[in-house]
């Protein structure tokens, strides 16, 4: 197989597939290695990748690949890679995309904040 | 079949929704917190209309049936970007995903509120009972 890194957007698809395939994540980077792999997974790999990153080809030598991860505009962690929300964002149909910049845990709190507001406004009134 | 709703307002934060969750599926797929001390939230899969999960997942594993957004494992890549998708952060990924079945249509946290901060209704009979609720707020301050 090949991967073409112009197109790949550093998601975990092939390499749930594949164990030459791995992924780490440090210090805001994720890296993704293609060691030098079993051609039978080939096809598999190539319906899997979202992008269409993936080809047939041989690659004698393994490499990595590093995405530079989004972080959270309120806790600072990252949470996907920046070109897998880049990916995201133009597959959704809605014009205000404002939760990609949070993490999945501070949309939680988010969406907990603005009901209990809600809530408390109501019982303040009583 | 309806989606769940809550009542923020009649929620005491007991997390017995949590817990069953976790008892039916081995990892709960609802969450509770408080927030200042002053009120508790679930949060939970809210079967989006205009579903993100099921805009970015490209081998249909996830996608929109009728009013819910049914999952179907087989076809799941893990890619994670259902994870990256969701607004409301109700989709958890390790080796599988874990996200809202509605437990095939008698959801666990339904049954188990005690207080019926969860209800699983269709939009028609919640928007009633709503503004009803609400009717009967604004009446009770006339009257005063």
């Amino acid at each position: 197989m090949k991967v073409d890194e112009r197109r790949c957007i550093g998601c975990r698809a092939c390499s749930a597939i594949s164990r030459s395939i791995s992924i780490s994540e440090d210090a805001g980077i994720r890296s993704i290695t293609f060691h030098s792999h079993d051609e039978s997974l080939t096809e598999r790999l190539i319906e899997a990748c979202p992008a269409g990153a993936i080809s047939s080809g041989i690659t004698a030598e393994s490499i990595t690949l590093t995405f530079r991860m989004k972080r959270c505009s309120v806790c600072g962690e990252p949470f996907a890679t920046e070109r897998e929300i880049e990916h995201v964002a133009s597959l959704i149909p809605e014009t205000h995309k404002n939760w990609l910049d949070l993490c999945p845990e501070c949309r939680r709190a988010e969406q907990r904040r603005s009901h209990a507001w809600h809530c408390i406004r109501i019982r303040g009134r009583v | 079949m309806g989606k769940i709703y809550l009542d923020p307002e009649r929620c005491i934060g007991c997390r017995s929704c949590e817990v069953a969750c976790e008892r039916e599926h081995g990892h709960p797929r609802i969450s509770v917190d408080k927030v200042k001390d002053l009120a508790a939230v679930p949060v939970y899969c809210h079967q989006c209309d205009t579903a993100p999960c099921a805009a970015v997942c490209y081998t249909g594993s996830l996608r929109l049936d009728g009013d819910m957004v049914v999952f179907d494992p087989d076809l799941c890549t893990l890619c994670g970007l259902c994870f990256v998708a969701c607004p409301f952060g109700a989709i958890e990924l390790d080796s599988v995903i874990h996200r809202c079945d509605l437990c095939g249509g008698t959801p666990v946290c339904v049954m188990t509120c005690p207080t019926e901060a969860l209800q699983l209704e269709d939009i028609d009979a919640i928007t009633g009972s709503t503004r009803s609720r609400a009717a009967g707020v604004l009446a009770a301050r006339v009257r005063v």
